[in-house]
């Protein structure tokens, strides 16, 4: 799924890190209080029984006394004392365990994806025995085969095409930040950003988003699939609200172009959910189960057997 | 030290009578296309880097066994007198081990995926790393077949590079290697139990079995993994020494050669020993602008042990899947670098490559927008118009840390197989991952040691006493370059320490030592070391008033007098002056998170001009104004 060659260029180092906040954006309204929170996770290691270690990364170790241990259950109520937003408890031998393990399954020239999902087996296999999570997100986040990922990323990117994101702000002349990702021979191949396209585009409103998609055809690959977007509206499409997708396209605030059938089944599913939720319980329980389930089955994460964007959006919520 | 044409000094090279800084921007021919690097490396020379420094990948020159393409854009020689010809120096990295965000770090598949080859774990599994954009299974050093490789590939490069050698052309130093750490597994008990490291144990152990996991039930099984983690240690530089060996067999020779430690803490990598082997060792900084202690302290190290404190890479942007790096936190960590004594540094990258972002030049070879490039622009050009080469950082404390306590913290940790240089990435140091338990010792010293350090070198910046961070490992010659010493002492300390330190005092020196008086040897040997000099308690160390007294008599006993320092307590100033005491740069940093204007006390009245801003300051106890974690380079006029 990621060619050994894979090529990183044209990140600018500004751009670059915006990428990075991407997929958890500063809250619009969010009190100061939370943001200026500490998002560093409590670790406790538990030995015959007893908290014999606890630390915080970048805080430094903590008085274990202060973290009596009883079970996943106090693991919570001591995450919520040291306002942690997870907290980890590894008993006695598991983390040489899981590496014993990781060891032992890892090829060589498996790649990252692969290496991933190992580690993610060899973590969860150990979930409620040596290793305790609170919120327990592991839990929400099955570990699929590698066959079933590498099918997803098929449907989702043919070979030879790529997918793109671009956000804008307003205040800018440029995108605010943006991701193409390549594909060939069933690997992404190269990870670009529009400085790769050496065209300027203020503004994807109005139709002028296709001077980027010819950009992209001609200097990176086809495009199967692409996000243009204000920043206001990313933060509410990758906020708790479902539907906020198709209603960003509807306020125009969004545009997806091109739209390949599993964009389109994505944002009318969104959507569906979104008018179910709206809707509140007693209206919502009138969208036909039908409706619910065709959208489901033309999900591009069928093969994967859950949707990661709900687990994704469950995930945010835990926290 | 090389006995060729380029030797060293502690502030450079020198090439023949010609003094040149140990400064060099990083450029990868085999990355960009061919017609574009006159462009390129005419950039790296217009940003001031007097050298420009490549890395040679295996991987990528190797067709087949014994088959190498040295054509096109893999042509280095051509490269080689490319640079040459814009005027340029080079340094040459062939590894074997690059890391460069490569595919397998550089190194051909074929020499991973031999099992004779391949590092083990304590379980005896091939050691895998967890890399992008591939795993693989890490290279055994100890393995004989794998330097038969090194051996044929290091012979191939020499065909190209050796001719290429200074005088005779622009190669000026070769590094050995690329953190040289067991590959990020450098758990206690992770890896290499590849059977020829193995035997090089039970030689030296007298045949005793490798610890495989911790245990200090016992005084005896104390020792024991102590002792393993001294070999460990020990093994990094013998391997970097056949690695030397291998280099001069192949013709390799007569200019000086480096080493990178990866970006850890004091201590975790022996730099003085890694000297014994090779001519330079350092610590790469890739830092964010808010880590100034971190990067002050390895610079403090670097200054204490190195004979050229150096960062062989410092962070100019990152790789893709490392943490976002910014302009102006590789602008902080150079100044902050150069400032508690580095006196040589990488930048890398300076042209962009693919798998890299930040870099201030770009593959076309021009001035990527932005502060990075005006910056190296201009340090490098007061480097260069200044007595570089003459000038010295006064420091005369020097801290230790005896070895064998960092090492209790690693043996106990509780990462297990997670070693120091990943702790590091995810913001674990050993205090927060060892131990709590006493091990039939006063006190958890793996946890003491540092609050140790961090109460006397706290102690030390409110008085602004000048000091460096010296390696407990370090030569008599190395103790003698400092009058006083300040030494942590628990329970049990290396005789080779305890008799080097009284001979630091029988010559003259001033040495303080606590909390507790060791009366066991690394070995747990009972042992009266005879530490002359002072001593402190714990109780000292408990109260910042008694420290400092202790520490203020040091101070005094020795003479000892700061010639800058800033009224405020979390401001650092350092002078960098001639031999003859003349000043030429005042740096002016600070600790904290938020801006304020420093109240800089000096000696006398100096007009100072800032490096990167032109802005200009004088008297005798200048305003000087500072940005959250700032630091600012200023000339004296």
């Amino acid at each position: 799924m990621i060619s050994p060659h894979i090529r990183f260029d044209h990140l600018d180092p500004t751009a670059w890190r915006r990428v990075h906040h991407l997929l958890a954006p500063p809250r619009p309204g969010a009190p100061a209080s939370a943001r200026s929170q500490s998002p560093m996770p409590l670790v406790l290691f538990i030995e015959k029984g007893q908290c014999v270690k606890a630390l915080r990364p970048g805080t430094g170790r903590l008085d274990p006394k202060d973290f009596p241990w009883s079970g996943t259950f106090s693991l919570g109520r001591h995450r919520r004392t040291v306002g942690a937003p997870i907290a980890f408890a590894v008993e006695d031998d598991a983390l040489d365990r899981i590496a014993a393990v990781i060891d032992r399954r890892l090829l060589a020239g498996d790649d990252l994806a692969a290496q991933l999902l190992e580690a993610s087996r060899a973590g969860r296999a150990e979930l409620g025995r040596g290793v305790h999570v609170d919120p327990d997100v592991l839990g929400l986040l099955p570990v699929p085969s590698y066959a079933a990922l590498q099918k997803t990323f098929d449907t989702l990117v043919p070979d030879d095409r790529s997918i793109a994101l671009f956000l804008f702000d307003s205040s800018r002349g440029d995108p605010w930040c943006s991701l193409i990702i390549a594909k060939q021979g069933g690997d992404a191949v190269r990870v670009t950003t529009h400085a790769a396209l050496g065209v300027r585009a203020p503004d994807f409103r109005g139709g002028r988003h296709k001077e980027l998609l010819m950009a992209l055809e001609s200097k990176v690959a086809r495009p199967h699939a692409a996000l243009f977007a204000t920043l206001d509206a990313w933060r509410e499409i990758v906020g708790p609200e479902p539907g906020a997708l198709a209603t960003q396209v509807a306020l125009g605030r969004a545009v997806i172009d091109p739209a390949p059938p599993w964009v389109v089944a994505l944002t009318g599913a969104g959507a569906v959910a979104g008018v179910a939720q709206i809707a509140s319980s007693l209206f919502g329980r009138f969208v036909p189960q039908a409706v619910k389930d065709t959208a489901r089955a033309m999900s591009p994460f069928a093969a994967l057997g859950f949707d990661p964007i709900e687990a994704f959006m469950k995930i945010r919520r835990s926290f | 030290m090389p006995a060729g044409a380029v030797t060293l000094s502690s502030r450079g090279l020198r090439l023949r009578g010609e003094e040149l800084p140990l400064v060099s921007g990083a450029m990868h021919y085999f990355r960009v296309p061919r017609r574009r690097w006159r462009a390129c490396l005419e950039a790296v020379k217009a940003l001031g880097f007097p050298i420009v420094e490549t890395y040679v990948p295996w991987g990528v020159h190797e067709l087949r066994a014994g088959a190498f393409d040295w054509s096109g854009q893999r042509d280095l020689g051509a490269f080689l007198d490319e640079a040459a010809a814009v005027g340029l120096r080079a340094l040459v990295r062939p590894g074997p081990h690059i890391n460069a965000e490569l595919a397998w770090f550089g190194m051909p598949q074929r020499v991973l995926s031999d099992p004779r080859m391949q590092a083990r774990t304590a379980r005896g599994t091939p050691a895998v790393l967890v890399a992008p954009p591939r795993a693989f299974p890490v290279p055994s050093y100890a393995s004989r077949v794998f330097l038969d490789e090194v051996k044929g590939w290091y012979a191939a490069v020499a065909e190209i590079v050796a001719p290429r050698l200074f005088p005779a052309g622009p190669v000026v130093a070769l590094q050995v290697d690329n953190e040289h750490a067991w590959f990020f597994r450098s758990g206690a008990f992770d890896a290499d139990y590849h059977e020829e490291a193995l035997a090089a144990w039970r030689e030296e152990s007298g045949g005793v079995e490798p610890p495989r996991r911790f245990d200090g039930s016992t005084p005896a099984a104390l020792a024991l993994q102590l002792a393993w983690l001294g070999f460990r240690e020990r093994r990094i530089a013998a391997h970097l020494h056949t690695l030397g060996a291998l280099l001069d067999e192949a013709g390799l020779r007569g200019v000086p050669r480096t080493h990178n430690f990866p970006p850890t803490e004091p201590g975790v990598y022996d730099v003085a020993e890694a000297e014994r082997v090779l001519d330079v060792a350092g610590i790469d900084l890739y830092h964010f602008r808010r880590q100034y202690d971190a990067v002050r302290r390895r610079a403090l190290y670097l200054a204490g042990t190195s004979r050229l404190p150096y960062a062989p890479e410092l962070g100019v942007g990152g790789f893709p899947w490392g943490p976002p790096f910014t302009d102006e936190d590789a602008t902080r960590t150079l100044l902050n670098a150069l400032m508690h004594g580095v006196a040589g540094y990488n930048a890398y990258m300076t042209v962009e490559r693919d798998r890299w972002y930040g870099a201030p030049v770009s593959e076309e070879g021009e001035l990527r927008p932005g502060p990075v490039a005006e910056a190296l622009r201009r340090v490098n050009a007061a480097i260069a118009q200044s007595p570089w080469g003459a000038l010295e950082r006064r420091a005369p404390v020097g801290v230790i840390v005896p070895r064998g306590y960092g090492r209790l913290a690693l043996a106990s940790s509780h990462l297990g197989p997670i070693g120091p240089a990943i702790g590091e990435w995810l913001g674990l140091d050993e205090e927060a991952t060892a131990r709590e338990e006493s091990f039939g010792l006063e006190g958890p010293v793996q946890l003491e040691q540092q609050r140790w350090r961090r109460a006397v070198l706290s102690t030390l910046d409110r008085a602004h006493v000048p000091y460096v961070i010296i390696d407990a490992s370090a030569s008599l010659a190395a103790l003698q370059q400092r009058r006083a010493l300040i030494v942590a002492s628990y329970d049990f300390l290396d005789a080779g320490l305890a008799s080097r330190l009284r001979a630091f005092v029988a010559g003259g020196g001033r040495l303080l030592t606590g909390p507790r008086r060791p009366r066991l040897d690394d070995a747990f040997a009972a042992v009266d070391h005879a530490l002359p000099g002072d001593a402190f308690d714990a109780a000292a160390l408990a109260d910042p008033a008694a420290l400092g007294e202790a520490i203020g008599k040091l101070v005094a006993a020795a003479g000892l007098g700061g010639t800058a320092a800033a009224k405020e307590p979390d401001v650092d100033v350092t002078l960098h002056q001639r031999s003859d005491g003349a000043p030429t740069f005042l740096f002016v940093g600070t600790r904290s998170d938020r801006p304020h204007t420093a109240t800089v006390v000096l000696d006398r009245a100096l007009d100072l001009e800032d490096v990167l801003t032109g802005e200009r300051f004088s008297g005798a106890s200048p305003a000087i104004p500072l940005a959250p974690f700032g630091v600012r380079m200023l000339r004296v006029a």
